[in-house]
């Protein structure tokens, strides 16, 4: 009989394929893996402390700090919590503008997935096609509120800044563009027989699994689930336009990267029908100068590329909040790894954690 | 053993409430001509007609109990006068939004939606005058609710159940402690609740007491359910739901980490984002940063 | 001839280490052009010296030896890494005249001697007392070894035809048409190998940087790091040579232009094999762990006998057996 050790390997925080300083303590004889512990809190920034400290409009740059690949969407998160506890009226081009960067914000967010994840494969060039694509938005980020990846751009009210000129003709041309572009990704990718068999019925759960493990975004769609926070709690003025909400059909990590390449899709479609509505108009709403947000609770989730990015406030009538805690969607869905990495190995390892497309600064909070 | 058999018991009675329920979202699906007829996106639609509603008499008590520390503060200031102005403002102002939103509804309640005037300022203590509304659309859903859950074992331990009409009408309980793995367990399992989806799992320190805050989602009956928790604040310790929502895990091993809250039964309660050596649950109110060299 | 005996091989490793830092720069530039950004370009004009500037980083860099590791085999694995990849290029003919050492095993030489690598390979991942190294020298020793059995087996056809292991004959007998044309599956099978052979993407497992870090030489720095890239890059020079001589005729004149030396036409075919190793860099993800051994046993292996088994049928039907 073949007696084999137990290794125990420790993966990070410093490892190129845990996307930031996530640790892996793993349990592996030979290259299977008997058990994983994730070990996160590398990045841990106590946001939701300092945020006791500041007022609403501080706070939000610090949450282009949780989700960094994707700020605008929790830029809204906070906002939108908070102007749900104000009650505040949002003038229409506030809302479009926000709905416009924020699925910009989706794509560029897709778009470092499908190349960090082709990266993790092995494979090189389709992480520089989707880098080169994402820095158009990047760019137009840019001019719109002069950062590329921390905005700070929305507030309580509506957004801080105004579409420059000629900005909104240039998001229309790349989503023209971008339309096409994706079918020389799915030349490149879709088709690879390597990846096919990379992604390929691995990585699976159920339904139930997903749920109990409140796996949100992609990650639970991918299980046949039609959930989707921009339709089915309808925030902003999403139920203005037609969109799909794309669900998988096998649930493995294949069929992750093509529910996040018909995203793109449905995202691009979105701002293609927020610019033909867009119309000019005042980009802030009557909002007093010293926010001070009545007593209450509340509790709102939002759709962020990874899943329900969700704020939790919790008011006493002061500029300040008393409680703010973020429900990170990548901090839900990492805990479900574990459970999916029994009894693989490790370059599995890479693909199944790669398809839960986890940032680090959101799980670390 | 017992708890089925009372639970099938309620069965049939429960089969109705959400039938009804589900009935009632249909038809204002119909109603708003809404793209999706789904439950949940009406129920944000439909906040206009909460928004119209004032202060029920439910929400009332749950304010003065969520926040005792202002009466233990300042309490000295916030009249109740004030916290009804604030209250009406919450429940009118959400009605702008809707009239941002252009869904076309018929307004199913009485009152004609008011103008939203000046911003919200808690501040200004001027006596508004009430206007008697309809309570909250997911009012007969919660009172059945609680009904039922009035014949649960150990449901004395359920203090409130409120909704919190701002956050797209909320249905909010406040149970204690004690009572929460029972609640937990019914609420995972019972047919006609089924909250197999924790949306939130928070935590806040009231300084008098702390509480656990776990948002639930039901994707069978697509109703949301905000549950509040009370712990003891000096002996902060609640029993774990980790066994019963995988999701809980993290979530509990952070409440423990950053609030300090021991959750009994966990399989694996360690600290998750702080080193294991850190003095202190920094979320608390009364945290101090511990500092060797002081 | 002395002169030649002593000097040649110095010289062939000057022209060697000039290949290394050139191909280098190709193989950047060319992943650059494929990947639409221009590569180096900043050190020199079109980024010539920046392999030179990157090895003299190397070579000034700090020599550390891990504290746990095994300090003479560490330091020793490097060598028994590059040595055989030097020595294997002794039987590369590049010319009718250019060649190093003729014998008339030539290419089982190759083929012995080229397997040694993966002891030093092997050596240098258990000495850095490394789990991640450790690793790549498993999956580094199970790669290599389940490869060299469909290469081989893939030459045979070839030795079949010609009835010689010699590579000067091999070569000599491909004036008609290359070996590509009627050993066509044994020129995939041997090209898919010998990118497993040479540890190149989609088989670059055991240096997988998104899994292991960087694999077997994970722990070494400087000019012991320095050695292994160069017996890898000395092994693309080397496989590639092979190719040339085993499929594409050499250093024989395609169209028969005959008046442009053979060194050219060594140079252009080769140059072509190197640009699809590096092309096919640039593609393809890389292959797991179970899927390269499956592809190996399952797939290479049946094909190469297949094709032992054809080329021996083909030998023997009238008119395919003159290409035979």
């Amino acid at each position: 009989m073949l007696r084999t050790e137990e290794m125990l390997l420790n993966m990070g925080p410093q490892h190129p394929s845990t996307h930031g300083v996530l640790r892996l303590v793993i349990k592996i004889d030979g290259e299977m893996i008997r058990e994983v512990d994730p070990v996160v809190g590398y990045l841990h920034r106590g946001t939701e402390k300092l945020a006791e400290d500041l007022t609403y409009t501080q706070i939000i740059p610090y949450t282009d700090r949780l989700d960094y690949v994707s700020a605008m969407t929790n830029n809204y998160a906070v906002v939108h919590a908070t102007e749900l506890l104000m009650g505040l009226e949002i003038p229409e081009r506030a809302e479009y503008l926000r709905m416009i960067t924020m699925e910009l914000n989706r794509v560029a967010s897709h778009l470092v997935w499908v190349g960090t994840y082709l990266l993790d494969l092995g494979a090189m060039s389709p992480f520089l096609y989707c880098f080169k694509d994402r820095e158009t938005i990047l760019n137009l980020f840019n001019e719109l509120c002069g950062a590329r990846l921390t905005y700070n751009y929305m507030r309580v009210g509506g957004v801080k800044w105004d579409a420059p000129d000629g900005w909104l003709q240039k998001v229309e041309e790349f989503v023209r563009y971008m339309q096409k572009e994706l079918n020389t990704y799915h030349d490149l990718i879709s088709g690879n027989d390597i990846f096919l068999q990379r992604t390929r019925g691995i990585g699976i759960y159920t339904k139930e699994q997903a749920l109990s493990y409140a796996l949100s975004g992609s990650n639970l769609r991918v299980t046949g689930v039609p959930w989707d926070l921009r339709q089915h709690q309808s925030y902003s003025l999403y139920h203005q336009f037609q969109f799909e909400i794309p669900v998988g059909e096998t649930g493995d990590v294949l069929d992750k990267y093509h529910l996040r390449m018909q995203e793109i899709a449905e995202s691009l479609k979105i701002v293609k029908q927020v610019l033909g509505v867009i119309k000019e108009g005042p980009i802030m709403g009557k909002v007093p100068k010293v926010l001070r947000v009545p007593e209450g609770e509340v509790y709102a989730g939002v759709e962020s590329p990874r899943g329900e990015l969700g704020c939790h406030i919790v008011s006493n009538g002061k500029n300040k909040p008393w409680r703010l805690k973020f429900r990170r969607p990548s901090f839900y869905n990492l805990q479900i790894l574990p459970e999916l990495l029994k009894g693989e190995n490790i370059s599995n390892l890479v693909a199944i954690l790669g398809g839960i497309d986890i940032i680090l600064g959101e799980v670390d909070g | 053993m017992s708890d089925q058999k009372k639970e099938k018991k309620l069965a049939t009675e429960a089969k109705a409430v959400t039938n009804e329920g589900v009935a009632m979202s249909d038809s204002v699906g119909k109603e708003q001509g809404a793209p999706k007829s789904d439950a949940l996106s009406q129920g944000a639609t439909e906040k206009g007609s909460a928004k119209n509603q004032p202060v029920s008499k439910e929400q009332g008590a749950p304010k003065s109990g969520t926040l005792p520390r202002e009466e233990a503060k300042k309490g000295s200031e916030k009249s109740d006068s004030v916290r009804k102005e604030q209250d009406a403002q919450t429940s009118a102002n959400p009605l702008s939004e809707q009239a941002g939103e252009a869904v076309t509804k018929p307004q199913a309640a009485s009152v004609p939606p008011k103008k939203p005037t000046a911003t919200p300022r808690p501040a200004v203590k001027k006596p508004v005058v009430e206007k008697p509304l309809e309570p909250s659309r997911k009012q007969p859903w919660l009172d059945k609710f609680v009904v039922r859950l009035k014949e649960l074992e150990g449901s004395e331990h359920l203090e409130d159940a409120f909704i919190n009409r701002v956050n797209h009408d909320l249905p909010t309980l406040v149970v204690k402690g004690e009572w929460w793995r029972s609640l937990a367990l019914h609420l995972r399992n019972h047919p006609d609740c089924q909250f197999h989806y924790v949306q939130n799992f928070s935590s806040v320190d009231y300084e008098t007491h702390l509480e656990v805050v776990v948002h639930l989602f039901s994707f069978p009956h697509k109703e949301r359910l905000g549950v509040r928790i009370k712990v003891d604040r000096t002996e902060a310790k609640v029993d774990s739901v980790a066994d019963i929502w995988d999701a809980a895990n993290w979530n509990e091993r952070e409440a423990y980490d950053l609030m300090g809250i021991t959750f009994e039964g966990h399989p694996d309660l360690r600290r998750i984002m702080l080193t294991d050596q850190w003095v202190g649950h920094p979320l608390r109110k009364d945290y101090v940063p511990y500092d060797e060299g002081v | 001839m002395d002169l030649f005996f002593y000097l040649g091989p110095i010289i062939l490793m000057l022209l060697l280490l000039g290949f290394v830092t050139y191909a280098i720069l190709f193989e950047r530039k060319v992943i650059g052009w494929i990947q639409n950004r221009p590569g180096p370009n900043q050190v020199g004009p079109w980024g010539l010296f920046q392999t030179i500037a990157d090895v003299a980083k190397l070579l000034l860099k700090e020599d550390i030896v891990p504290g746990k590791a095994d300090r003479s085999l560490f330091k020793l694995a490097p060598i028994i890494a590059f040595v055989p990849a030097f020595a294997v290029l002794a039987v590369i003919p590049f010319t009718d005249s250019w060649q190093f050492g003729d014998f008339a095993v030539g290419l089982l030489y190759y083929i012995a001697i080229s397997s040694i690598t993966i002891i030093g390979i092997l050596t240098g991942a258990w000495a850095s007392n490394n789990k991640y190294s450790l690793l790549g020298g498993m999956r580094s020793a199970a790669q290599m070894i389940s490869y060299e059995i469909p290469l081989v087996l893939s030459v045979v056809g070839i030795v079949m035809t010609t009835g010689s292991l010699d590579l000067n004959d091999i070569v000599l007998a491909q004036k008609k048409v290359w070996f590509i044309v009627p050993q066509f599956l044994a020129f995939l099978i041997f090209f898919i190998a010998s990118l497993a052979e040479l540890n190149r993407t989609p088989f670059d497992l055991p240096e997988a940087e998104s899994e292991l870090v960087a694999g077997y030489h994970v722990e070494y720095t400087g000019f012991r790091f320095a050695f292994f890239m160069l017996a890898e890059y000395v092994y693309v020079f080397a496989m590639a040579s092979l190719t040339t001589c085993l499929f594409l005729g050499g250093w024989l004149p395609l169209f028969g232009l005959v008046m442009i030396p053979g060194i050219f036409w060594f140079l252009l075919k080769f140059s072509l094999v190197v640009f699809s190793l590096f092309w096919i860099r640039a593609t393809m993800p890389r292959l797991r762990v179970d899927q390269l051994m499956q592809f190996a046993w399952k797939v290479l292996l049946p094909l190469s006998l297949l094709n032992i088994f054809l080329t021996a049928i083909f030998k023997e039907i009238p008119v395919l057996s003159s290409f035979y």
